[in-house]
């Protein structure tokens, strides 16, 4: 089985023959095909599943060849297909037309058999590798976009006052500014812990980091994670339970599975109203281990849910008590537990609450 | 008597912040949301000048100002945004809505007194022109 098995291509060609024995070629490398006799129904079959690469004959009735790319380069979600051009003819000015059209190569009739899949093979390669870069790039625009947003705001609150101070606005040891310094350390405080966050998730961006699996006490994890947000729930008057086995272990990085439920218990605590409750709890299946973390928060409505771990996303809500978020801790979340080979949910009904279940394997997979 | 001036801002910070600067000259009063400062408006507390910030929860600047601009005992409230968006487009919208000036956060404290003073003399002469008038 290597990685080209199952991709789809899809064949255009208005003669039967060659559709036929393209096809069989494609099919013997153990790609899956399709196949169209016209520009039009070729163009047609992609609203139904769309190809890793489309092989176009370029003289056709009706629509020709290039023509149908073109139209296809118009769609945003077909545009990046590759198109390689079948051709019996290679006058310079064809081929010419046949790439600024937007195709990707050219192949001459009749084919090699071996050069048809060489080359099919390298497109699809590019053309993935193209679709990563294209990711990462807005992974990084939403980092800036959380930058240029959070980490400004306090900046700029700080900046205010040491002007108003400095200007004599106002004076050191009056109540306004006692006020405006609590708060200003706050807001520095969660700016503090959101640039710890993006370091986190930057470096875990890394592929040469490896994360470091071994058994880990998970309730001695959840304890200590609690423990850490005591202060933020006391404030609400939030009391937290957890229920877990103190033997209950997982294969899992110590330092992630943290950040993990440091986050998905600080959002429980944001999205919950005063003197309501949150509750941890960890039982063991036959392979897997199972955290579920429940608040009695405002919850969440069905198109909040499927936003949440959108990477591109830049979602965010205030908690409660009006406190910020970055919807960065969310996107974390979900990244850590896929390194760690575990799997995460969301249930949740507004005005009632919302339930994270995380699931980790207790034992190194075999 | 002080004229009165009510200030918008979601971040308590900067809402506390901007109160202190104010207050050395005028009564101030301060709203979270365009929606708190309109029920503050509706109660028949009418200031004489709003500062308000763009980005707020419920009800932001923007959607504010459209609201003010409606009302007919509300429209001649003059209102300063302050932002931390830097966007001549957002800004050039503001004012064609009838906003009377923009000024970008962090802003220096001195120069919004004395945009305020200068909306204030201008609204003075204004009315001291239409009382010769007559």
């Amino acid at each position: 089985m290597n990685k080209f098995e199952n991709k789809l291509i899809l064949v255009i060609d208005d003669n039967p023959m060659n559709v036929m024995l393209a096809s069989k070629t494609l099919e013997n490398f153990g790609f899956r095909t399709s196949s169209a006799e016209s520009a039009a129904l070729g163009i047609e079959s992609l609203s139904t599943e769309i190809p890793s690469l489309i092989l176009m004959d370029i003289m056709m009735p009706e629509m020709d060849g290039y023509e149908a790319c073109r139209e296809i380069k118009k769609v945003e979600k077909w545009k990046e297909i590759p198109i390689i051009f079948l051709t019996a003819n290679v006058h310079t000015e064809n081929l010419l037309e046949g790439f600024a059209a937007g195709g990707v190569d050219y192949i001459t009739k009749p084919f090699k058999g071996e050069e048809l899949n060489v080359r099919i093979k390298n497109h699809i390669e590019l053309a993935e590798s193209r679709s990563t870069i294209l990711e990462m790039n807005r992974s990084r625009d939403k980092l800036y976009s959380i930058i240029a947003h959070d980490v400004r705001s306090p900046l700029s609150g700080i900046l205010q006052t040491l002007d108003a101070i400095d200007q004599g606005y106002i004076q050191p040891n009056s109540e306004d500014f006692k006020d405006i310094i609590h708060q200003l350390k706050i807001r520095t405080k969660d700016t503090s812990t959101l640039l710890s966050s993006l370091l986190e998730w930057t470096r875990s961006q890394d592929p040469t980091k490896s994360i470091q699996q071994k058994q880990t006490n998970i309730s001695v994890l959840l304890h200590n994670c609690a423990q850490l947000l005591e202060a933020n729930a006391q404030n609400k008057g939030i009391t937290i339970s957890i229920n877990i086995d103190n033997q209950i272990e997982a294969f899992c990085d110590e330092v992630t599975i943290h950040t993990v439920f440091r986050n998905l218990i600080s959002n429980a605590i944001k999205f919950t109203k005063n003197n309501g409750t949150i509750s941890i709890e960890g039982k063991q299946s036959e392979d897997n281990v199972i955290i579920t973390v429940q608040d009695s928060g405002i919850g969440m409505s069905a198109e909040a849910i499927d936003t949440i771990f959108e990477k591109n996303q830049h979602f965010t809500s205030n908690g409660t008590a009006n406190e910020q978020g970055t919807g960065l801790g969310l996107m974390l979340v979900k990244d850590f537990v896929k390194m760690n080979k575990g799997s995460i949910c969301v249930e949740s009904t507004i005005g009632v609450g919302t339930t994270f279940t995380v699931e980790f394997p207790i034992y190194k997979p075999l | 008597m002080n004229k009165k001036i009510l200030v918008l801002d979601d971040k308590s910070e900067f809402r506390r912040l901007t109160k202190a600067i104010l207050s050395n000259k005028y009564d101030v009063e301060s709203a979270e949301n365009g929606l708190e400062a309109l029920s503050i408006l509706q109660s028949g507390d009418i200031p004489d000048l709003i500062v308000s910030d763009l980005m707020m929860p419920v009800l932001g600047g923007e959607g504010f100002l459209e609201q003010i601009k409606k009302s007919g005992a509300l429209k001649s409230i003059p209102i300063i945004f302050l932002s931390s968006i830097d966007d001549v487009e957002q800004r050039e919208k503001l004012i064609n809505m009838g906003a009377n000036d923009y000024l970008l956060k962090p802003y220096n404290p001195a120069e919004l007194l004395a945009r305020i003073d200068a909306i204030f003399k201008s609204i003075d002469s204004k009315n001291i022109s239409e009382s010769q008038k007559h």
